[in-house]
């Protein structure tokens, strides 16, 4: 039997479907920040001299690495609010995503801490600088720029899954997909659309992103002419 | 009349279960250039890094410009100080590495810069002033804006000793500063080296280059299996040799 394609129907529901876009790409980049957020503490636990530290950031990584993201979903938004802790649906898909986030850039982070010479901090100690100052002049530069790659692709993982928030119903991208599919039977048309829509937008954003790291080591550069 | 800046009294450090050295006295004037010798192993480097307390110390005391660094007592207990307190300390050393050790992300003058304006509180002119006379004290007064990936190992080093004199300390402490070098840059850090002992600068150098340590000291150590195993003037340890195991040391380096 042939499949006759439609797209008229989908056209109709271009404005929601891009709607959805932005509300993923919300929850991707606040998800992101409050990650890094999660991941410098804990990568610094990771890299401290403290067991308990330790501990308590590899059981956090491990928990969160070792669970499908799906699982987390459900487990926050319909397993807490049985012992009391209910969020609406779009905070709940934010909490899970960035503390799972959180758990990949403490790896990210961690990796990045320890790839930086001793020798380094031991030269920052010797000027007296102090263990705060050492990480905000040292450590946390240093890190950045080596870890900016995998953070931008990051980005870009964490953006597709915002789509596993369609099962809790957040009015994303996925959402509407399946909305159009269901209200209109045009199956492939609403797949494929949505398909298109995320390749698009990862590559947009793989554009800005390559953008934005060639716009900081220019900055350096600048920095440098400016000194001549 | 010199006056006594740095006296290590019979200092005593442990690894574990390892005694890398013991009874270890020392004492250095303002202006004298000591420089101390040895084999890899006989704990040099792990005394210099005592003095600026990169390393801890079982026994024994340091005492810069005649106040004890690193530890004091309390109710008759030897405790570490703490470590905002030794970070006060460290400005009193200036110490240059093997490996360098510039800040990769900083330029030239903000490797120098950076100890001044956040350790010194100075203000960007004027640390940057600084910066700037002491990178052309060691001849770099062109690389200023150069970040250490685009300098030499000779180049890199220099920066590291501008670093370290620009904060201005009591004591300078050089850890084999030309032993990661290709032997065609070991030259101009020697000069620069060099030339800060011309200037006065107290020093405290960990070293293979014997040459080198025969021209500019003022006093010798050589440190043997953990402890100070001879003292002396140049003359008294390179042409005299006082000691059969300082004689089949320095057979090794054609002196």
């Amino acid at each position: 039997m042939a499949y006759y394609f439609d797209f008229n129907v989908i056209w109709n529901s271009i404005g929601m479907m891009l709607g959805g876009l932005g509300l993923g790409l919300f929850l991707a980049i606040i998800s992101l920040f409050l990650g890094v957020i999660f991941g410098l503490v804990a990568a610094f636990g990771a890299v401290s001299s403290k067991p308990i530290l330790k501990r308590l950031t590899s059981t956090y990584t491990a928990l969160f690495r070792n669970t499908p993201l799906l699982v987390l979903v459900f487990l926050t938004y319909f397993g807490l609010p049985q012992i009391g802790i209910s969020m609406n649906k779009e905070v709940s898909f934010i909490v899970t995503l960035s503390l799972y986030a959180g758990a990949y850039m403490t790896d990210v982070f961690r990796a990045g801490l320890q790839a930086i010479p001793k020798g380094i901090i031991e030269a920052g100690q010797t000027v007296g600088l102090s263990r705060f100052q050492i990480r905000r002049e040292l450590q946390l530069p240093i890190m950045f720029k080596n870890v900016l790659p995998a953070m931008s692709n990051y980005l870009i993982s964490l953006f597709k899954d915002t789509s596993l928030a369609a099962t809790i119903t957040v009015h994303e991208l996925t959402y509407f997909a399946i909305k159009i599919n269901t209200e209109t039977f045009r199956v492939f048309e609403a797949w494929l659309l949505a398909a298109v829509l995320y390749v698009l937008t990862c590559y947009l954003i793989a554009y800005i992103l390559r953008k934005v790291e060639k716009r900081l080591s220019a900055g350096s550069r600048k920095e440098r002419r400016e000194l001549h | 009349m010199p006056e006594l800046i740095l006296e290590i009294r019979d200092v005593e450090k442990w690894y574990g279960v390892n005694k890398i050295f013991e009874e270890v006295s020392l004492e250095v004037n303002s202006g004298e250039v000591v420089s101390i010798i040895g084999s890899s192993g006989s704990g040099k480097t792990t005394l210099l890094r005592c003095v600026n307390l990169l390393e801890s110390f079982q026994k024994g005391s340091i005492l810069i410009d005649g106040n004890e660094v690193g530890y004091h007592t309390v109710e008759g207990k030897r405790k570490r100080l703490s470590e905002k307190t030794i970070a006060h300390q460290r400005v009193l050393t200036g110490m240059v590495f093997q490996s360098f050790n510039l800040f990769p992300h900083m330029t030239a003058l903000r490797n120098v810069t950076l100890g001044l304006i956040k350790v010194k509180n100075m203000n960007k002119e004027e640390a940057e002033e600084i910066g700037r006379k002491w990178l052309e004290r060691v001849g770099l007064s062109d690389k200023l804006a150069s970040y250490p990936s685009q300098l030499s190992g000779g180049q890199q080093q220099r920066v590291a000793i501008a670093r370290a004199v620009a904060m201005n300390p009591k004591i300078m402490l050089f850890d084999e500063a030309t032993s990661a070098l290709d032997p065609e840059l070991v030259g101009e850090v020697l000069n620069v080296i060099k030339q800060l002992a011309d200037d006065g600068t107290t020093m405290l150098i960990v070293t293979h280059e014997m040459h080198f340590a025969f021209e500019v000291s003022s006093k010798v150590v050589f440190m043997d299996a953990g402890k100070i195993s001879a003292v002396g003037t140049p003359h008294e340890i390179f042409i005299e040799k006082k000691s059969p195991r300082l004689k089949e040391f320095l057979a090794n380096f054609n002196v």
